[in-house]
């Protein structure tokens, strides 16, 4: 089996699309293509395909991550000549690589993700502000209930530059913050969302991508 | 300019991919650089639109022609209707986003009776003046397609002309006249006045019904000299010729057909008495092989589906289903690509197909008996006998299909509590059968269905009066108290709906203001349990002093004019009271494209030799 890493942009014309859609059109795309996909056992075969992180609805990316197995060895340049034309517009494969030797999958290294929001307001004090504080605590509701948590130590660092807000927030499986929180924090009412860039770290604890990693 | 226009609102609408477009092979056209742009519209969510085949083809076929283009729109959920109207937003394409009310036709596709208000109330969304003569000679031309279109009736003063028969063979036509019209200034009236010269086009302002001294209904005539008679249906002669899109639109979210459609025959001959598409698509044709196997192979490679469905009434019937079947099982089995049959035969030779295409998943079965016992299933011409079923339930469980699914109407003409019996006899036999083959019972399972039956136009059962709601429940009751095995499910449909459907089915104009007035009140989205207001609907009835009872029951004589006279499938009326004669005689009817010819006319008004189908050449 031949692993690849690829990067890819959810563009405005697929922001409504759920992730759930994406993982469709993907598969879609990799048949129309004829990209030699390999499929999991079973009655109900599909296409091994993971995404380093969910993708929201609503939000637009340019820089997301997923692995993708094949049956055969293709050169990445290759795979993304055939297969870009054959995505929905707004969906881009970007940047690939193939995997050398047994690595962790994507979404057990992701540890950031950099959002965008656009904004009316100078907004650098309050930002100041809350960088300052100590603890955020925030109320997260889901099934089990609701669950008061400091969400100070996952933002890594907010700023402006522009008429646009950065966010550079924690995304792992086990700490996570949502961008909405934040900007309910800041009281920002945009709902349009854009995912910049998706991180790991390296062993120096900087804040690298995927792909970078992967040279590393 | 419009690219964005429903972007900050869709961020609290649930499914807003139902709303976004750009789906793969969607086309988007330039506006500015067209002569005319049609806006198809389906009167129900996204996910019901664009899982039908006729939407889609339509679609597809307009947009080939570089001077046309035809967007989407769809009845939006209730969710977003609530931001559009509270933001006072009109109704938009999901092309280019273009305002409903600034397309040059909107078209609207006719299911089911059901989804009529969603039409009132998409117009409205739309900012068009819901009633044709309140548009002006801006407002786009409304159009209608599709089934319900056989009596167009009840929406006579909604749409502002209907295409009888099948859309693909007209549509083209009928734009290429719009074109004109509108070139040479035309106006709106002339307009209209000019689509009463193509064959299949039905423009109600141009006729009228007429009434006795004592107010019976005499027929409807046209108002006008030059206006035809009695509109026929238009009919594609050639399917292996006819256009058949395949860069087909493939939507981001889970639809409810996802996958391949492959139409391999259009109609069906076996000749069911209550189905009224059985009568609408007559005669029967079909695709040859060649062509089923080439378009097969395009669509796989430009939509990228992992499913093909064998889609047609009555799939099992094509001549060649079996070659069919094997090729493509045969070339798709090591891509990923799975072959379905949607319409089984209660027969063992289905079976066998389906055995051959379901070849690791046996996901459950369904078979349509329809009624439960052999009288009432002569009387409706269901060729179709126990040992038929038995048979091939027991192919099925030696195969190792574990689910049954039994589908039977109730209420059907001269049906009796006997005939209830027989559907539970039926299912108890197929429990019985199971156990005989000495299989895990846990993961068996008989699930019984059952519809009420809707008196149909254009059917020999266009005569017989619906059963009352009251006894309809009874008789759901009766199938409850009766199926008491632990192996058999019981699921039926509620009888409102039903009521209500017979109505409209077998409509006429006075019906129109009752459906304007219920909309007012708030109906919509009938089709879905959960919006449909039964007392609103039974406030409108009263208000306007129509009795629904004399539609849903009514028990016309063969020879009193019906609403729908004026329009021809190619069927003759005097067929179809024949039939209904034979059906209460219980005297069976071959299928005509095996069989006898049972003199329907369709042939004949068609010009059209059906038995040249199953010969494998199209006439
Ligand atoms: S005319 Fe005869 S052969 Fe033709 S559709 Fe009718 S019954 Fe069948």
């Amino acid at each position: 089996m031949h692993k690849y890493w690829l990067k890819y942009a959810k563009g405005e014309n697929v922001r409504f699309i759920s992730h759930l859609d994406l993982l469709r059109a993907m598969d879609r795309a990799i048949r129309r293509a004829g990209v030699p996909i390999a499929y999991s056992q079973g009655f109900n075969p599909h296409p091994k395909l993971s995404f380093a992180t969910p993708l929201s609805v609503g939000v637009v990316s340019h820089g997301d991550y997923l692995e993708m197995e094949l049956t055969e060895e293709l050169e990445p340049q290759d795979i993304m000549e055939t297969m870009n034309p054959k995505l929905p517009e707004g969906i881009e494969i970007l940047e690939m690589e193939k995997l050398d030797g047994r690595k962790p999958t994507l979404g057990a290294i992701v540890a950031a993700t950099l959002y965008k929001v656009e904004i009316k307001d100078d907004l650098d004090n309050q930002i100041q502000e809350l960088l300052n504080e100590k603890e955020l605590m925030i109320e997260r509701t889901n099934k089990k209930g609701t669950k008061i948590i400091d969400i100070r130590p996952l933002i890594y660092n907010i700023y402006t530059k522009g008429n646009c807000i950065y966010m550079l927030l924690a995304t792992s499986s086990s700490a996570n913050v949502k961008p909405k929180e934040v900007l309910n924090l800041l009281s920002i009412d945009n709902p349009n969302i854009d995912k910049e860039e998706t991180f790991c770290r390296d062993e120096n604890e900087k804040f690298i991508t995927p792909l970078e990693w992967l040279k590393n | 300019m419009h690219e964005n226009s429903y972007k900050d609102l869709l961020h609290n609408v649930e499914k807003p991919s139902r709303y976004s477009g750009n789906e793969w092979n969607v086309v988007k056209k330039d506006l500015e650089k067209i002569d005319l742009s049609i806006c198809l519209a389906f009167p129900d969510i996204y996910e019901v639109a664009m899982s039908h085949l006729g939407f889609k083809i339509l679609y597809h076929i307009i947009n080939s022609r570089d001077e046309f283009a035809a967007e989407r729109v769809n009845a939006p959920w209730t969710d977003f209707e609530k931001i559009l109207r509270e933001k006072n937003m009109p109704l938009r394409s999901l092309e280019s986003q273009l305002e409903l009310n600034k397309f040059d036709l909107v078209g609207f596709t006719l299911q089911y009776e059901m989804s009529y208000t969603n039409i009132l109330n998409m117009l409205d969304l739309g900012h068009i003046p819901v009633l044709s003569q309140d548009r002006g000679e801006d407002a786009p031309l409304v159009i209608a397609g599709g089934p319900c279109a056989f009596n167009p009736e009840p929406l006579h003063n909604i749409i502002d002309a209907f295409v009888i028969g099948e859309g693909e063979e007209a549509i083209l036509e009928l734009l290429d006249t719009v074109k004109k019209g509108k070139k040479q200034g035309l106006k709106r009236d002339e307009l209209l006045r000019e689509l009463t010269k193509i064959q299949g086009v039905y423009v109600p302002k141009y006729y009228q019904g007429k009434y006795d001294e004592n107010g019976v209904y005499k027929g409807t005539f046209p108002t006008d000299e030059g206006i035809p008679k009695t509109i026929t249906k238009r009919f594609i002669r050639d399917m292996s010729q006819s256009s058949f899109p395949q860069d087909m639109m493939v939507p981001y979210m889970d639809i409810v057909h996802d996958r391949i459609m492959l139409e391999i025959c259009r109609g069906c001959s076996r000749g069911c008495r209550f189905c009224q598409a059985g009568m609408l698509y007559r005669p029967v044709r079909e695709k040859n092989l060649e062509t089923l196997l080439e378009q097969a192979e395009k669509l796989v490679k430009s939509t990228g589906y992992g499913e093909i469905s064998l889609s047609s009434l009555s799939s099992a019937d094509h001549s060649q289903i079996h070659d069919l079947a094997k090729g493509l099982v045969d070339t798709y089995k090591d891509k990923g690509v799975g072959v379905s049959l949607p319409s089984l035969r209660v027969d063992s030779f289905s079976i066998e197909l389906a055995e051959m295409v379901q070849q690791v998943r046996k996901t459950g079965l369904t078979f349509a008996p329809e009624a439960g016992s052999q009288r009432l299933r002569d009387v409706i011409n269901k060729n179709v006998t126990e040992e038929n079923l038995i048979n091939a339930v027991s192919d099925a469980f030696k195969s190792g299909w574990n689910r049954v699914k039994l589908y039977f109407m109730i209420g059907l003409p001269t049906e009796t509590y006997e005939d209830l019996d027989g559907i539970v006899d039926l299912a108890e036999k197929v429990v019985a059968e199971y156990k005989k083959h000495g299989k895990n019972m846990k993961r068996f399972s008989v699930t019984v269905s059952t519809s009420s039956f809707v008196p149909k136009p254009h059917t020999p059962f266009q005569w017989v009066p619906q059963f009352s709601k009251e006894e309809l429940v009874n008789r759901q009751n009766y199938l409850k108290s009766k199926l008491k095995s632990r192996y058999i499910n019981y699921s039926w449909h509620d009888v409102e709906v039903s009521y209500l459907e017979a109505i409209f089915a077998k409509g006429d104009r006075k019906l129109a203001d009752v459906l304007y007035t219920a909309w007012k009140k708030g109906c919509k989205m009938d089709g879905w349990g959960e919006h449909f207001k039964y007392d609103i609907w039974l406030d409108s009835f009263k208000e306007l002093e129509v009795n629904p009872d004399n539609y849903a029951y009514a028990t016309p004589q063969a020879d009193n004019p019906l609403p729908w006279d004026h329009i021809s499938s190619g069927v003759n009326k005097k067929y179809m009271a024949l039939e209904y004669k034979r059906a209460l005689k219980e005297e069976i009817t071959e299928d005509c494209s095996f069989g006898a010819c049972g003199g329907c006319g369709a042939c004949n008004n068609l010009k059209y030799d059906v038995k040249k189908v199953r010969r494998g050449q199209d006439a």
